[in-house]
């Protein structure tokens, strides 16, 4: 049962740790996504 | 059932509550198969998109029929019936005139609602009606796809996400599921055919335990969060639109949440246990007789530490593991790496592991449970019963006594 707990905490707080770094580095957006994103902002006027 | 007398015979019929429960389970998933195959063949066109019509008007049904717009509009809404262009669209009530109105309800014949200009296609509805084909413009937008206006394959590809991968998936996941509630209900728990001693050995170590346990509750984690994405307009919309919608949100963020951890449980995985995996001839035997899982002589094919079925669990957890890895992480990162056409093939490629990993992994849950008698306690405590090492590790037990 320690190994099921041990590897079962594990799993949690990775997720978690997970979750953290995707909300901030903000991995969302693919490079087509952003150079889309500044062209519309950086000429707004074109669009 | 205590002793080590060799008079002492376990029997896997003996276990009549698992087998009970076993028949119980099997009935249901018989039950669940039944109403897939009629899922499949009951002539609903899951791929199309289902923009159902209907007229309906104090106009009288007569003049329904011979008003012009409303035959136009019939058209339409048939040829989107059957071709689908907008998938993502609402279906659409349109108001003709004061007195006609056409819902979005199906009407019971549709045959009769057609008009002769449907079945004999003038060149206007005739154009409507054309092969698709790859369509690609110009674009300002500083985004690879939004110059591609209209791709076939699109369509093969929903048919083979949508139709075939989820269809298949079922059909294994509830299959092998059935096949083994049947082997419970039928042949009862394979079991320590010597009978239980209060003799154990040391099977697994507290590192392999935790690191089973890591990458197991990491992968059920994922397989649940990745068929409440793939099966969750069938299994939980039927529950309410809001409960899909949070669920569905847990279940991406989960998908993505409970893959570093899979990936770290398996690379140890990797580390502790290829060696004693490698394939030997021993496995042969051990195959040609299945493991002597439906005989309860405890007589069963030698195995050192693992098996031949318990290297193929590990091979499958291996292979397949890396390659939903390298795909998932692909759809993590959409466009990153990939076209259009790529992602397609990989997300198809990455669902159908899936559903043939996770139909495994039920059998390995199974034999690892209620299947085996003994089994489970080599995973949660780590020790297991001297008898069923015996049987079913023969020669991994002579190397522990060896070693003494």
């Amino acid at each position: 049962m320690g190994g099921f707990l041990i590897g079962a905490s594990l799993s949690a707080l990775l997720a978690v740790v997970t979750y953290a770094a995707l909300v901030t580095f903000d991995v969302e957006q693919s490079p087509q996504d952003e150079a889309a994103l500044v062209a519309l902002e950086g000429d707004g006027e074109r669009y | 059932m205590s002793g080590d007398g060799s008079e002492v015979r376990v029997r896997g019929r003996d276990f009549t509550g698992y087998r009970i429960g076993g028949a119980i389970a099997a009935a249901l998933l018989f039950l669940a198969l039944v109403v897939q195959g009629w899922e499949l063949f009951d002539g609903d066109a899951r791929t199309v998109p289902e923009v159902a019509w209907s007229a309906a008007g104090d106009a009288g049904g007569e003049s329904i029929l011979t008003d012009e717009i409303l035959r136009d509009r019939t058209r339409l809404q048939s040829q989107r019936f059957r071709s689908g262009p907008s998938p993502d669209g609402t279906a659409e009530t349109f108001k003709v005139g004061d007195a006609i109105l056409l819902g979005n309800r199906a009407i019971d014949d549709e045959d009769a609602m057609l008009t002769e200009i449907w079945r004999l296609p003038d060149d206007e509805s005739g154009s409507l009606l054309r092969g698709s084909e790859r369509i690609i413009g110009i674009s300002s937008l500083p985004y690879a796809n939004a110059a591609l206006f209209e791709r076939p394959f699109a369509r093969d590809w929903r048919l083979g996400l949508a139709d075939v991968v989820t269809h298949v998936g079922a059909f294994a996941i509830l299959g092998f599921s059935f096949l083994l509630a049947l082997v419970l209900a039928v042949r009862g728990r394979v079991p320590i055919a010597k009978g239980r001693t209060d003799r154990t050995v040391k099977r697994f170590g507290l590192l392999e335990r935790a690191n089973h346990w890591l990458t197991a509750v990491s992968f059920i984690m994922l397989a649940l969060t990745g068929i409440t994405i793939a099966y969750g307009r069938t299994l939980i919309l039927p529950f309410g639109e809001e409960l899909l919608g949070s669920l569905g949100w847990l279940a991406t963020w989960g998908h993505a949440m409970f893959f570093p951890p899979f990936a770290l449980g398996l690379t140890a995985m990797i580390l502790l246990w290829t060696v004693r995996n490698l394939p030997s001839r021993l496995d042969i035997e051990w195959l040609r007789r299945a493991g002597g899982f439906f005989s309860d002589d405890p007589d069963n094919p030698p195995a050192r530490k693992f098996n031949a079925g318990q290297k193929l669990v590990y091979w499958s957890a291996v292979i397949g593991g890396l390659l939903m890895i390298a795909t998932g992480i692909f759809l993590m990162f959409p466009f990153w790496f990939a076209d259009l056409q790529t992602m397609s093939w990989i997300m198809l490629t990455h669902a159908l592991i899936a559903v043939f990993l996770i139909a495994i992994f039920i059998g390995h849950i199974y034999i690892g449970t209620v299947g085996m008698q003994g089994a489970f306690w080599a995973m949660w405590t780590g020790d297991v019963d001297r008898n069923w090492a015996e049987e079913h590790h023969e020669l991994w037990m002579h190397e522990l006594d060896k070693g003494r």
